[in-house]
């Protein structure tokens, strides 16, 4: 670890994939991310010809006057296409580490808008979205 | 009845992914399918957005969430907490202001502030509850959400005139003693879980004259690894984990616990001769020894310390008057209060020698705060530790 990663946590790991409608490559659709609640982070990214779409790592840094309670980030991805309006991705990330949506591996999803949002946890960070990927989910027991 | 050890610490965990997502149907959704549809939550509560129901409170420097029983639950309320950013500059600040909670006694500012900011709401959820028909309330929280379920419990017993139950992980020392012992019998010892890890620093911040609450009876205790204060152990996931691997009983929790100091390791401790540096030991050693001293110069007259209104260093100075005037009252007491400095010094990496001659209020009110400070120092240096982990208190 590099002097420079001191304080460093991943708030949204690199996310690529592929995104259908009824199976069909949803392209030319703009995707806009939001990383965390009061300090938020924006970015967008455009799906190409056979709806791909790749969206780098979110880096942040611990500073002592924000210290977060605990590692707390929200996460949410919207996708717009032909005037509509899809919520992909809601989510909360729980560890600092780079992928840690996905067990340490890439994050590579396929996402279907025309379906129920699934809900998936991995590593404590429970994820609402319209996409699936390549991570053993969490085995939970609350008690209860 | 209580709830066990693994249901309240995984609503203590989960009530960070909860006040976090991005809607409150996303939150039900979680809920729902990790508590195995325990909570009632009515559309109407979505819809209207009404007070009193189950949902979030929300302020600008805490958060919580309440939740009502259903099915084999019906008849339970839930009020769990969650800390803020605020929590790490206010337990490194070393003059802490305190002000008075709902019985009167003594609490730290910071926590009580957080607790009246969310209050209004509380107050809402607890006036909605079918009277009569109340099994249990539930008060939980780590680390300063710890604290603010603390004087949360403390208020329903004045407000409510009922007991509930308090479960508390890795939570920082909420008021003096007359607080601590008010909170204690007020709530009932048996429904207190008071539960640390040995190598969470939290737990050991404010410094004395701040205590824990129960002020007796039983806490659950978890092993973590070292004799050093790491930050890792004040994770709420690493509480879960512990209490995971033992077992979902309060029983079997409780026969990892902690034995107390004995007097007689106290008294040893005391008249010990050498340089020490901090540790956890050494940190719980000297605590109960202030406690010890302060004890017999005090010969329960009283615990002059809980006034409210008041600031640590006000406190510390009332501390230095008691001991400096018991070491003109009996040779026996002095000794004790010369055992102590002399420890403390030490601590303080000070080698000589003193005497109750050398002992002037000033001196001893010096010495504390010197204390005071390194222990600050530690504590920060163990937060820092976070920073660099990237994660947080």
């Amino acid at each position: 670890m590099a002097i420079s990663d001191v304080g460093k946590v991943c708030l949204f790991s690199q996310i690529s994939g592929i995104i259908t409608l009824d199976g069909k490559p949803v392209s030319h659709a703009k995707l806009v991310r939001t990383v965390g609640k009061e300090k938020e982070i924006t970015d967008e990214a455009t799906t190409d010809e056979n709806g791909h779409f790749k969206m780098p790592a979110i880096f942040g840094r611990t500073i002592t006057k924000f210290l977060p309670m605990e590692f707390v980030v929200r996460q949410v991805i919207y996708l717009h296409y032909e005037g509509k309006e899809y919520k992909l991705w809601s989510g909360v990330k729980r560890e600092a580490e780079e992928n840690s949506e996905s067990r340490g591996k890439p994050l590579v999803v396929k996402c279907e808008l025309n379906q129920e949002t699934n809900l998936k946890q991995v590593n404590g960070s429970p994820i609402i979205s319209l996409c699936t990927w390549d991570a053993e989910p969490d085995k939970i027991n609350t008690g209860f | 009845m209580e709830r066990t050890p693994l249901q309240t610490s995984s609503l203590a965990r989960d009530v960070y992914a909860l006040t976090d997502i991005d809607t409150l149907e996303e939150a039900y959704r979680i809920l729902n399918t990790n508590y195995k549809g325990a909570f009632e939550f009515s559309s109407n509560d979505l819809v209207k957005g009404r007070t009193g129901g189950p949902g979030l409170i929300k302020c600008r420097t805490a958060f919580g969430f309440t939740l009502i029983g259903k099915g084999k639950y019906e008849g339970e309320y839930f009020i769990i907490f969650r800390g803020t950013q605020y929590l790490a500059d206010w337990l490194t600040n070393l003059n802490v202001l305190v002000s008075r909670s709902a019985c009167g006694e003594p609490v730290h500012d910071g926590f009580n502030q957080a607790f009246m900011s969310m209050k209004p709401q509380i107050t809402n959820f607890m006036n909605a509850l079918p009277k009569g028909k109340i099994k249990a309330i539930h008060c939980i929280g780590h680390s300063l959400g710890g604290a603010i379920a603390t004087i949360c419990a403390e208020w329903i017993t004045k407000t409510y005139g009922y007991k509930p139950y308090l479960y508390t992980f890795g939570s920082p020392r909420v008021g003096l003693i007359g607080f601590a012992d008010m909170c204690t019998k007020r709530v009932g010892v048996n429904k207190i879980f008071r539960v640390y890890h040995k190598t969470d620093i939290v737990p050991f911040i404010p410094t004395w004259p701040f205590y824990h609450t129960p002020s007796f009876g039983l806490d659950y205790y978890l092993y973590s690894p070292g004799n050093i204060p790491w930050a890792t152990y004040h994770n709420m996931g690493k509480y879960v984990e512990s209490i995971s691997k033992i077992g979902d009983s309060w029983k079997l929790l409780a026969a990892h616990r902690h034995e107390k100091h004995s007097e007689a390791s106290i008294i040893n401790w005391l008249k010990h001769n050498t340089v020490t540096g901090l540790s956890i030991t050494a940190l719980e050693l000297l605590n109960e020894a202030v406690l010890f001293v302060l004890k017999k110069c005090m010969k329960g007259a009283g615990w002059i310390l809980s006034d409210g209104f008041s600031t640590t260093f006000t406190l510390l100075d009332k501390i230095a008057y008691i001991l400096h005037s018991s070491i003109d009252i009996s040779k026996k007491i002095s000794e004790w209060v010369v055992h102590l400095i002399r420890r403390m010094l030490q601590i303080l990496g000070y080698g000589h020698i003193v005497e109750a001659g050398d002992l002037s209020r000033e001196y001893i009110r010096d010495v504390f705060i010197k204390i005071q400070h390194k222990v600050n120092a530690y504590a920060k240096d163990a937060l820092s530790q976070t920073l660099v982990k990237g994660r947080a208190i």
